[in-house]
């Protein structure tokens, strides 16, 4: 008798054991692939994307593609083997990146782009991302009234082959380039990196010690390019204008040292992806696909609203 | 003595068979092979935003209403892309011109008026008042976000190479004016007093 209590009990401990592990096993994953942990900005937009989605009672693993395309595409094969559900998707390239939400898409697993979109309509179900455009605009005009309306300028680029790239520089040059006083003297690449921007500043220098002012597609670039501009001895007379609204920089405008950037909300823009997910997740389809987000101007005069990656509460 | 002539001669050769051109431009020119911004423009003008300036609201009924009651002119009226805190109207009317300045001519919508309800602007057009304002271009349409941003570069230099010239200089204060436009609110404060017009048609009467 006391023989078959032991059995009992080691039979329903057994069972509560395996009953745990199966309700464990049955909340769902939520992946958050991003394109870079190297930067802050991305940092803060991962975390807010991970924390919000466990929230809503998801597990949630951030994968890092170190702005490496392939890297991103043995994360999606991990990913749809996995048995995650959905995908909260920063890609690398918005054309590179398409192939990999179609095979998740195939998987039946959903991609919400946040941040950065792909050049495709129909594959992932929302493309959520700040509007780049208007921003690189609103800089432009700010920009045209620093320099009054004269000067020589270096433009520092983002990574090629991304959109928000483009879409900044497109928006500033939609402004900046009807000026015939102000002259771009050169235009490079520094792939949205602060390393690359102090090297690749420090050599357009060489040539160009005479600008006015370098108009950066990223604030990492813009620290970058003020370290080299303060090497040079000139950063007092040159203007340094950035795009984000990281710590670093809003803490720089309001030391003097970067004239403005342009602030986007990496928490709002990481939110909402991983509500449309959980939204999607509970049956909802119908889905407005690409959604822009507000960005807003930070100068040396509103500096008082803004902290890093948003506004002060 | 050939080998010092040939490396140089190969350098310059080389040298002339090479183009310089900005990273932009390159990358525009690319993307121009499958998607004409220009022609797409054109296209919508012509085709799709004459035929439609009926949808634009009664500018007398937008601007007594914003005076009243903003939020409720913005809820009523106004179209909001995405998740922003930008916001247009897309508005016509008749009106009077009060007064023409450097890149703005000034209209009241009663004769006899010197306060103006709301202003034309007639340069430095930038941003996306038409395209977004119009309500007759959807994002979704268009693969790439790039080639829609370059739609409303277009659409602004259709505005300021076609539609301003057409009337910039043959109107005077006190001219009786109809017009048809876009404005984009970005500040309250100063955006919708007067409110801006990116203009679509202006016709003296």
């Amino acid at each position: 008798m006391k023989k078959n209590t032991i059995y009992l009990l080691i039979f329903m401990f057994s069972f509560l054991i395996i009953h745990i592990n199966l309700f464990a096993a049955e909340k769902s994953k939520i992946a958050v692939v991003i394109s870079t942990l190297n930067n802050p900005w991305f940092v803060v937009l991962g975390e807010t994307a991970a924390e919000k989605a466990r929230e809503l009672g998801y597990d949630a693993t951030v994968f890092d593609s170190q702005n490496d395309t392939n890297k991103e595409a043995a994360h999606f094969e991990n990913i749809i083997a996995a048995g995650y559900k959905a995908i909260i998707f920063n890609p690398t390239d918005s054309d590179g990146s398409i192939a990999n939400v179609r095979l998740a898409k195939k998987a039946g697993i959903p991609c919400f782009c946040i941040d950065r979109g792909i050049n495709s309509t129909g594959d992932a179900v929302a493309q959520i991302f700040s509007d780049n455009y208007t921003g690189g605009m609103l800089m432009g005009r700010y920009f045209v009234k620093q320099l009054g309306k004269k000067g020589k300028y270096v433009e520092l680029l983002g990574v090629l082959s991304a959109n928000p790239t483009w879409s900044r520089s497109k928006g500033f040059h939609s402004v900046v380039d009807n000026y015939k006083n102000i002259k771009m003297v050169a235009q490079q690449s520094a792939e949205f990196d602060r390393n690359k921007a102090l090297e690749v500043l420090e050599s357009i220098l060489q040539g160009h010690s005479d600008i006015d002012a370098v108009w950066c597609g990223n604030d990492a670039m813009a620290m970058g390019a003020y370290q080299a501009l303060l090497a040079a001895g000139l950063a007092d007379k040159v203007k340094v204008f950035g795009f984000d609204g990281a710590k670093d920089v809003t803490d720089a405008i309001a030391n003097g040292k970067i004239t403005a950037t342009i602030m986007q909300f990496p928490k709002t823009v990481a939110n909402m992806g991983v509500e449309k997910a959980d939204l999607y997740l509970n049956g909802k389809r119908d889905f407005e696909e690409k959604i822009p987000v507000s960005v807003e101007l930070v100068t040396q005069s509103n500096i008082s609203k803004y902290t890093g990656f948003g506004k002060k509460e | 003595m050939k080998k010092i002539l040939i490396i140089p001669l190969m350098i310059l050769l080389t040298a002339l068979s090479c183009t310089i051109e900005r990273l932009d431009e390159a990358r525009q020119r690319e993307a121009q092979k499958e998607f004409n911004a220009a022609d797409y423009a054109k296209k919508f003008w012509d085709a799709t935003l004459l035929n439609n300036l009926h949808k634009a609201v009664d500018a007398a009924l937008l601007i007594r209403k914003i005076e009243n009651n903003p939020a409720g002119a913005k809820k009523e009226y106004a179209r909001t892309p995405g998740n922003s805190s930008i916001y247009y109207y897309f508005t016509g009317g008749k009106g009077y011109i009060i007064s023409i300045e450097e890149g703005m001519i000034y209209i009241g919508l009663k004769p006899g008026g010197d306060e103006p309800d709301l202003a034309i602007v007639t340069s430095e057009i930038f941003g996306n008042a038409i395209r977004d304002g119009s309500g007759l271009l959807n994002i979704n349409d268009f693969d790439n976000i790039q080639n829609f941003n370059d739609v409303s570069n277009e659409i602004n230099k259709i505005v300021l190479d076609k539609v301003v010239p057409a009337f910039n200089n043959s109107l005077r204060v006190g001219d009786k004016i109809t017009f048809t436009g876009c404005a984009e609110v970005m500040d309250e404060v100063l955006d919708l007093d007067p409110l801006l017009l990116v203009p679509v048609n202006v016709e003296k009467l």
